[in-house]
């Protein structure tokens, strides 16, 4: 029930909105900049993967595919992250 | 008998794999050059911090946001067009498909209305290496989105008449796996360019 309901589309809208809307408040109201911007790319790793895998349905295409847009996610959430860090040091 | 055959197709549907191979392939191209330039943007924001985070603040994370949830819901939208497309519901594709239209159309107006702002405001692609990016990545990101609600509008225009055809229901597979492509950039370009690192 739980898994059909995650599943569902309606609920993946969802949880993306809460999400998006979560990443901007936090850097609003958040007291450590760095903190929140490093929340902001993780929640943007975490909405990406939602996406690749229910709505593109990647886990139902041939798994280099899978493989390979979630390595995609991997980096482009890294170059951010790491970016971010390695800028403010 | 009819519904026998009916009901078989559509497990027959649900079981093979989403979308075409080259649009896999095609998207994937696209991501690996998005994902260059992403690195090239945080490379020279390395030594450039403060100049690039005093610019993020002339950028409208309202309209961004509003941006976001545009995208996310068209994304729904056209999930729903796929999953209509695979039970032959043609009335349902086409209602799918039109509200995706009409939120793609939202977003482009709404990214007008921004870079008119900044033009107003003095701010152009010559004005930093921040702007200079912003207008580059989001205007590529633009066309993407354009052409996206040009494909859309083309199969909604179909979908009465096609529905019932498999290969309908694959080239909607591909335009939604274009679309959400789309969104999923948007979403890394929103952080990237006015989320992190704001002051």
């Amino acid at each position: 029930m739980i898994r059909r309901f995650w599943s569902a589309p309606a609920a993946v809208w969802l949880i993306l909105c809460a999400l998006s809307v979560m990443a901007v408040v936090q850097l609003e109201e958040g007291s450590s900049r760095r903190t929140a911007s490093l929340l902001v790319v993780l929640l943007a790793a975490i909405k990406a993967r939602l996406i690749i895998r229910h709505y593109m349905e990647a886990d139902r295409a041939r798994p280099v595919w899978r493989i390979l847009y979630n390595a995609w996610n991997f980096a482009v959430a890294a170059t951010l992250g790491i970016g971010y860090w390695m800028s403010i040091r | 008998m009819h519904g026998r055959e009916t009901t078989s197709q559509l497990e027959l549907d649900s079981e093979r794999r989403p979308g075409s191979e080259g649009l896999w392939t095609f998207v994937f191209i696209d991501m690996v050059i998005f994902l260059l330039i992403f690195v090239t943007f945080m490379g020279d924001r390395l030594g450039k911090a403060a100049l690039y985070s005093a610019s993020q603040v002339h950028l409208s994370v309202s309209l961004g946001l509003a941006n976001t949830l545009i995208l996310l819901t068209s994304s729904w939208m056209v999930v729903e067009a796929v999953r209509s497309a695979r039970a032959r519901a043609a009335g349902d594709v086409s209602r799918y498909l039109g509200i995706a239209v009409l939120l793609g159309v939202a977003f482009v107006a709404n990214k007008v209305v921004e870079y008119t702002s900044k033009v107003q405001h003095g701010i152009t692609p010559a004005t930093n290496a921040f702007f200079s990016y912003y207008f580059f990545i989001t205007f590529v990101h633009l066309m993407h989105v354009v052409a996206g609600v040009g494909f859309l509008a083309y199969f909604r225009s179909r979908a009465r008449a096609q529905t019932g055809l498999a290969v309908f229901q694959r080239r909607v597979e591909n335009v939604g796996l274009f679309w959400h492509f789309v969104d999923v950039l948007w979403l890394f370009i929103f952080a990237l360019l006015y989320l992190v690192g704001r002051p």
